[in-house]
């Protein structure tokens, strides 16, 4: 079974709510991520490609 | 002077364009950079290794194809902290490189492995998966194991339609796949209507005269050449296939049969 995704809660400086609330219309002070999603954000790492193979019919 | 993660994407931006050659010189840059540093960033430096070995891949040299990837694959295997879902892309492009020499035996492992590492990690990426899923699934029709093949196949499919869209080239890479399948299977009228849709996704994609749509082109033109010998003549419920054959699209003189399967 999958194990859920460990949460982050960060709390937002008022600025942080202000802009929050210019891009989406909502009020917030909090907002919560997975931390894989965070580390997406934060630390981006190199992104690899595929080797799909395509087969041909000889 | 321009950081090694905008010349991976460059690179990656590459390969998708069959520009081979260009995308390995911007990898290798990439490498010169991040083994000049003094703390090296050897997860970066493995995904670059890993990418060298997705140029070779897709050019058919399997033999240095093999080098990078397994040095790719042997610094991210050294590494403590290393994202399991990484390890397994890893895994997965060695194997279907390994899959281009015949070595099945050896490649078919690797699959399984990282398959039950994506099923054991957290935020497993499906694209990950149906990639895995599309070159097992090509290893196993190669092998002559028609319904693990086809299982895998239509899995990979429905997830790559899921989640990248039905334009998705991606999407046409596993749709050429089952449509050879079902041509071995002698059911050439769902070949022909899988390699229809294959064929349009790459052109409008890629374009016409890239590697993958040349290639798709080719294997409905020899689908269509056997519906046409075929000695008992089309069916009235082969209507795809004489739909395929009657429009000439799969009748071109198609000989550009040079590219890795």
């Amino acid at each position: 079974m999958e194990r859920p995704l460990q949460q982050v809660r960060i709390h937002l400086t008022p600025e942080q709510q202000a802009q929050f609330k210019r891009v989406t219309g909502k009020d917030g002070e909090e907002i919560e991520l997975a931390v894989e999603l965070l580390e997406e954000r934060i630390a981006p790492k190199l992104a690899s490609n595929h080797n799909e193979t395509l087969l041909v019919d000889l | 002077m321009e950081p090694a993660a905008a010349l991976n994407v460059r690179g990656l931006r590459c390969k998708e364009m069959a520009k081979y050659d260009e995308g390995r010189a911007l990898y290798q840059r990439a490498l010169g950079l991040l083994e000049r540093e003094v703390e090296r960033d050897q997860e970066s430096i493995a995904t670059l290794h890993h990418n060298l070995g997705g140029i070779e891949h897709a050019r058919g040299n399997y033999v240095a194809g093999e080098v990078s990837a397994r040095r790719g694959l042997g610094i991210r295997r050294s590494l403590a902290g290393a994202d399991p879902r990484d390890l397994a892309a890893d895994l997965v492009a060695l194997a279907a490189i390994l899959d281009g020499m015949e070595k099945y035996a050896e490649a078919e492992p690797l699959y399984l492995e990282a398959l039950g590492v994506f099923e054991r990690t957290p935020g497993a990426n499906a694209r990950e998966i149906a990639v895995a899923l599309n070159d097992l699934g090509a290893q196993y029709a190669r092998r002559g194991l028609v319904e693990q093949a086809e299982q895998l196949l239509t899995r990979a499919a429905s997830l790559k339609k899921e989640t990248l869209g039905p334009e998705h080239p991606d999407l046409a890479v596993t749709l050429n796949n089952l449509a050879v399948l079902r041509k071995w299977q002698g059911d050439l009228a769902a070949a022909a209507a899988l390699y229809t849709e294959a064929v349009e996704i790459f052109e409008r994609s890629l374009g016409a005269g890239h590697p993958k749509t040349v290639t798709c082109l080719a294997n409905a033109s020899r689908c269509a050449a056997a519906a046409r010998k075929s000695p008992a003549g089309l069916r009235p419920e082969d209507a795809r296939v004489r739909e395929a054959v009657g429009d000439g699209r799969f009748q071109a003189g198609i000989t550009i049969i040079d590219q890795p399967p």
